[in-house]
């Protein structure tokens, strides 16, 4: 039982997979005689998911740490950066109702909370306009940073939108040929068992056995090892989050010049709403709703609807693939020497792109608490599910935010959305809490929290959501520093504004001259 | 704008260029891309760093004119006040252009002569000429024309140095921060250099290799170069 951990088998070559697999081989030091053994196994008959488009800014840090280089990345992923969401027809559904959740923190976010004196001085401004310059720069396609800035560092924080097949196939190359991840093609045929439930080893169908200390679980919602071998039961969340179905399609642009936003763009529909992302050869499109409320066909109407307004009557002939969603995730995700990752572990909606950063998170925390040897594992598990429990559980909350405070009654999915059974009670909570107090920086508990407070700012304010504070003084409520700090915020958008290329540009000179690492 | 013209015995026969260094010519610029060919000169006289090519984010070497745009210590109404001008400078308002030529049924690059004509060095009536009567070509145009031939070699020679010297991580950010007599202080912030600890421990393989190329010594005229700061500051100085 103190057998040390040597050898550490992932199952399943989707970006889950090798994502895994790179942050653990590079820490661990696969490609040396002294580190951990990591091999991946890949079935050469399933077709990974692929749709998983849009990052976190944690992902810079992520590729980093595996020894990728940006200019690399970008030319191989079809990567554009990414600085966060616009909302359009979340609020009132109508075609001017759109507000940013921006990447960047708001002004002087260490020190001060803007929001009393946004919503007493600057309330005719956006709070996003008012805090930060990020939407701005979006809204005119403009990049996150200049080509002289270095690889992953920023001007304005940024994210990345990818083609998720080809990162897969970028990471597999870089795990194989850099961090030694032992590649093997085949099927899994039967899972072998130690006595105390442990898994000894995976049967394939061609390579024998395959024996490992810890089996990481990236199989995707095939959930081999977490669902189908150990049974660990599915909770599912449809009764909170009702998107249940996504069809999904690749839009050409009109020509090689037409603008690449830096954000991804999420519109609302009668029942769920579409993502729209900008790649550079490509936009990523798709229609995720609830089928309780709108029948495939009709989501495929109004998508297709969508898509006309920027490539006309093209929107007919593009084809759709549609991807069923069962939103929810596992009751655990580390049982006994077994730990999911990725869809396997569970999936909610492609909503603020939640999926790659659970990804990240989860291959950060097994990396870096790998266990020593057997006997502290389930202690390690433990607090690997306490952990991501209560991530599933914020994320949950957040997405859910964006939904209740619409004032959309034109359809049933926005009416029922609202509907306080279908509200989680910590949201609930929370959502007393800020009719009085805007939300800050000690409203959550964990130190490496998901969603930073700044993020609920962004999405109540954004949504005209009102807080009424007390009247009382209080001597932290720095006037000077708030003006200030507005005074800031202008002027670092006149200057970006002048000073960034558009996303176009910089992806065109990344492509020519690549980006320097110092 | 500029007008660029390939430049031709007939269109330019009676074309000739000032080469005098002069403010209103186009000399005020604050640093100029140099080349490894021409260190050794230029290390004595001008502060030489690295630098971000505007266009495409890549490295180039420099030497260091002053501290601010349009800023060039060197030159006064009266001319370039140093001993050497690096190539860049001298090959106004020449530059070499590519085209496509066909040889033997293969389409092949070949360097060719462009001038800029909106250039205030060009003129009709006094400087250089550029063409004999004949329409051969004058000593000062053959002059250029090696010039040139010496910045199209020296792009890829430096090129090398510079990526060969990035791989080894030698190449570092720095901060030059100046103050002046009249107390004002002054900033060089998007400037790099070689990481002086870095070069000087390294070893073996990577080091014989880097003294082979003439890399090493390259480095090491950056290093000695920087003493032309203070030179550079006493001449700002004496303008206050």
């Amino acid at each position: 039982m103190d057998n040390e951990i040597r050898k550490i088998v992932i199952v399943g070559g989707g970006t889950a997979g090798w994502l895994t697999a790179g942050v653990i081989a590079a820490e661990h030091m696969a490609n040396s005689e002294q580190g951990v053994a990591v091999t991946l196994i890949e079935s050469p008959d399933v077709k990974p998911v692929g749709v998983g488009e849009g990052t976190w800014p944690t992902m810079r840090g992520t590729l980093r740490k595996m020894g990728v280089t940006e200019t690399d990345f970008i030319r191989c992923c079809d990567a554009t950066f990414k600085q966060g969401a616009k909302f359009a027809k979340w609020v009132t559904g109508a075609d001017d109702d759109a507000y940013y959740h921006p990447l960047v923190l708001p002004q002087g976010y260490e020190q001060i909370n803007l929001v009393p004196f946004w919503q007493q001085q600057a309330s005719n401004i956006p709070f996003a306009d008012a805090v930060s310059f990020q939407g701005q720069i979006c809204e005119r396609n403009l990049a996150p940073k200049q080509n002289t800035t270095p690889e992953f560092a920023h001007v304005a924080n940024y994210a990345y939108h990818l083609d998720a097949g080809k990162f897969a196939a970028f990471l597999q190359q870089h795990c194989i040929e850099k961090l030694g991840v032992k590649h093997v093609l085949d099927t899994v045929v039967e899972v072998s068992s130690h006595d105390n439930g442990d898994i000894r080893s995976l049967v394939t169908k061609q390579h024998g056995e395959l024996s490992g200390d810890l089996f990481i679980d990236c199989s995707g919602f095939h959930a081999l090892l977490i669902g189908k071998h150990y049974q660990i039961p599915f909770i599912n969340k449809k009764d909170i989050l009702f998107n249940d179905a996504a069809l999904a399609v690749h839009v050409p642009y009109l020509d090689e010049h037409s603008p690449i936003a830096s954000h991804t763009i999420s519109t609302g529909q009668s029942a769920g709403w579409i993502w729209d992302i900008g790649l550079p050869s490509r936009r990523g499109v798709g229609h995720v709703y609830s089928s309780a409320h709108i029948s495939d066909e009709q989501a495929e109407v109004e998508l297709r609807q969508y898509i006309r307004d920027s490539v006309g009557d093209k929107a007919e002939e593009l084809s759709v693939r549609k991807i069923p969603i069962v939103p929810g995730h596992r009751e655990t995700f580390w049982h006994k020497n077994c730990v999911a990752v990725g869809l396997s572990a569970g999936f909610l909606e492609p909503l603020e792109a939640s999926a790659l950063v659970l990804v990240e998170l989860s291959a950060a925390m097994i990396s870096e608490q790998l266990p020593a040897n057997r006997k502290v594992m389930d202690i390690v598990a433990k607090r690997f599910n306490d952990k991501f429990r209560y991530r599933w559980d914020r994320i949950i909350d957040f997405l859910k935010l964006h939904y209740i405070l619409t004032q959309r009654k034109d359809t049933q999915y926005w009416i029922d959305n609202c509907h306080i059974d279908t509200i989680p009670d910590a949201l609930t909570e929370l959502m007393e809490l800020w009719q009085h107090h805007s939300p800050w920086h000690s409203d959550f508990t964990q130190v490496d929290e998901v969603f930073p407070s700044a993020s609920y700012q962004y999405v109540l304010y954004g949504m005209g959501f009102k807080t009424q504070q007390a009247k009382t003084e209080r001597r932290s409520n720095n006037q000077q520093l708030a003006l200030e700090s507005f005074r800031q915020n202008q002027q670092m958008t006149e200057k970006l504004l002048r000073g960034l290329p558009t996303n176009r540009e910089l992806i065109n000179k990344i492509q020519q001259y690549g980006l320097q690492r110092i | 704008m500029p007008n660029h013209q390939l430049l031709d015995n007939i269109t330019h026969k009676d074309l000739q260029v000032i080469t005098d260094f002069l403010p209103n010519l186009g000399d005020d610029v604050s640093f100029t891309n140099i080349f490894v060919s021409e260190f050794r000169e230029v290390q004595g006289l001008y502060p030489i760093f690295f630098n971000k090519h505007s266009q495409t984010g890549k490295f180039e070497a420099i030497a260091l004119f002053g501290f601010a745009p349009l800023e060039n210590l060197y030159l006064n109404q009266t001319g370039w006040q140093a001993s050497y001008i690096p190539l860049t400078i001298r090959r106004r308002p020449f530059l070499i252009g590519f085209q496509n030529v066909q040889s033997e049924g293969v389409l092949k690059q070949e360097p060719v002569v462009f001038i800029d004509m909106d250039s205030p060095r060009v003129s009709e009536f006094q400087g250089e000429k550029v063409f004999l009567e004949q329409g051969g070509q004058s000593d000062y145009l053959q002059n250029i024309n090696s010039i040139l031939q010496t910045i199209h070699q020296g792009h890829t020679q430096t090129d090398e140095f510079i990526d060969t010297i990035l791989q080894h991580d030698l190449i570092e950010q720095v901060s030059i921060k100046v103050q002046l007599k009249d107390g004002s202080n002054h900033e060089l912030n998007s400037l790099y250099t070689v990481n002086e600890e870095k070069v000087a421990s390294l070893q073996g393989d990577v080091l014989q290799s880097l003294h082979q190329k003439g890399y090493l010594q390259m480095m090491h005229m950056m290093e000695a170069s920087m003493s032309n700061l203070s030179a550079l500051i006493e001449m700002k100085n004496a303008t206050l």
